[in-house]
């Protein structure tokens, strides 16, 4: 029978919200409906954008100066990143059809890695919760399940000039033989995001019924939390095209992140200092810095680039390129578990 | 402890120009529309409400910009194409058109659009096989562009 694992905060909010759960059903409402985000949200977009889109990019820094340790832990991402990513971003938006179309597709590339990332991450977070040591072999295999949806966006994407088509040449690209092999890589794909998932679990099952685990009949299978990240990511990357699965894979991805941090956040404050503050006043003044990040780097920088003479459409996607990528850079080093205080949280016995 | 140094002055620097950036952009939309920026998703959307009417070349600038950062973006090429074709640049307009088609499949309009520029260039071959292309996906042209290109009933 398979089982749930131990959760966060309780089983609805684990599945629906951090598992990513919620975008099952959801995918199955839009893919029925036909319509794209553009025309499904309307006006409502830029809204859902703020708040949980741009919040959760702002939420990786404010989590870099606020997790206990970080700066000491990171001095060049907290110090020195910043002035870098400032330096490079003026210096794309100066040269836009040399470095700036690099800094988009760069972005554009990186993402559903990252959202692989987060899949691979939250995965084996439930997988070490719920008492499932991983070994070697299988953390690759989990690894290689979670990029199932990357490998699959770097060829959906070429026709846009991004993933393979970032690197290899319109005209390479044209070929026959080069479009059929990208057709065919495309379905293979598709199933492999669903079976990859499934061979991990077989592989986690086939150790636990071998005898010389010694316990091994008592030890637990791959809980469902962990293979929810998991398919969820990969929903989005098969059901939609491109461009709809990059909106709606970060809306969720956004969703999923700013639950995630929210729970660190204010288990480490509580820890720091049990009792002194509530949980909720915690979370609000880290959803609010978030939110208020998010709408100073999104909606306030683009502006000054304009008032020194650039134009809106490089000031605004450029910037959107390079807080992506900041946010890329900074989260491959603040959510690490081994020897990091992370670890801690995600053991802690009892729900937030 | 250089290192320390340089990493709080680098810091210092950086955190220094940022919020300054932001001062200024803030500033900025309020001496543009006299509220603090407005959420905003699709620039090209964005400048094509605010310069296609009043500053066409602007407006050129902003599409042709997207052009470059997203070189392979079918929808940019045809709103420069468009821009250009509002500003009377027929040959550079078809160009846009043009990379756009090579791109991939557009809007049946685009056809339209295209045969309209092909006829003022006095390209009536080219007008002729986008009208036809127009049509097989349902949009209607007028028949007096249609008899000026050569398809409509008088000349059929």
């Amino acid at each position: 029978m398979p089982r749930l694992g131990r959760t966060f905060v309780g089983p609805l909010f684990d599945s629906v919200v951090i598992g990513g759960g919620i975008t099952l059903p959801a995918a199955a409402w839009l893919w029925l409906d036909g319509r794209s985000a553009t025309q499904l949200l309307g006006l409502s977009l830029p809204l859902l954008v703020l708040l949980v889109n741009q919040a959760h990019f702002a939420a990786s820094t404010v989590r870099l100066y606020s997790k206990p340790g970080a700066t000491e832990a990171h001095p060049f991402l907290a110090f020195a990143l910043p002035l870098a990513t400032l330096a490079i971003l003026s210096l794309c938006i100066a040269f836009t059809s040399g470095l700036g179309r690099q800094l988009w597709a760069l972005a554009m590339t990186w993402s559903p890695y990252h959202y692989a990332a987060q899949a691979f991450g939250l995965a084996s977070m439930y997988c070490y919760r719920s008492g499932v040591a991983l070994g070697a072999a299988e953390r690759q295999l989990l690894r290689w399940a979670c990029l199932m949806p990357f490998f699959r966006s770097l060829l959906g994407g070429a026709a846009s000039g991004l993933g393979l088509g970032w690197v290899l040449p319109a005209e390479v690209l044209g070929r026959p033989a080069v479009a059929q092999a990208v057709v065919i890589g495309v379905v293979l794909l598709d199933w492999l995001v669903f079976a990859m998932p499934v061979a991990f679990v077989v592989a986690v099952w086939r150790r636990r019924r071998q005898p010389s685990d010694g316990d091994a009949a008592s030890a637990p299978g791959v809980p469902l939390l962990a293979l929810l990240p998991v398919v969820a990511n990969g929903v989005w990357f098969v059901v939609f095209d491109y461009w709809n699965a990059f909106v709606w894979a970060t809306v969720f991805h956004g969703l999923q992140y700013l639950a995630i941090v929210s729970i660190f956040h204010v288990r480490e404050r509580q820890d720091a200092a049990p009792g002194r503050r509530g949980a909720i006043r915690q979370l609000a003044l880290l959803y609010a810095g978030c939110v208020g990040l998010g709408y100073a780097l999104f909606q306030c920088w683009p502006l000054a680039y304009q008032l020194v003479g650039f134009g809106m459409v490089e000031s605004v996607f450029l910037v959107v390129a390079a807080v992506n990528v900041h946010h890329f850079v900074v989260d491959a080093y603040i959510w690490r578990l081994r020897r990091d205080p992370n670890y801690g949280t995600v053991m802690a016995a009892s729900p937030a | 402890m250089a290192t320390r140094i340089g990493y709080r002055v680098a810091f210092a620097i950086g955190v220094g120009a940022f919020g300054v950036s932001l001062g200024l952009g803030f500033a900025q939309a309020l001496r543009r529309s006299g509220r603090p920026p407005a959420l905003l998703v699709d620039p090209l959307v964005e400048a094509q409400r605010e310069f296609a009417g009043s500053d066409p070349e602007r407006w050129i600038g902003e599409a042709r910009s997207l052009t470059e950062i997203q070189p392979r973006n079918l929808g940019a090429y045809l709103a420069l194409g468009r821009g250009l074709a509002d500003a009377g640049r027929v040959d550079e307009a078809i160009r846009a058109y043009e990379t756009a088609l090579g791109l991939g499949s557009v809007p049946p309009m685009a056809h339209a659009q295209l045969a309209r520029l092909y006829y003022r260039r006095g390209d009536l071959e080219a007008a002729r096989a986008q009208v036809r292309q127009a049509q097989s996906r349902g949009v209607s042209l007028s028949d007096d562009f249609l008899r000026a290109v050569g398809l409509g009933k008088s000349a059929s």
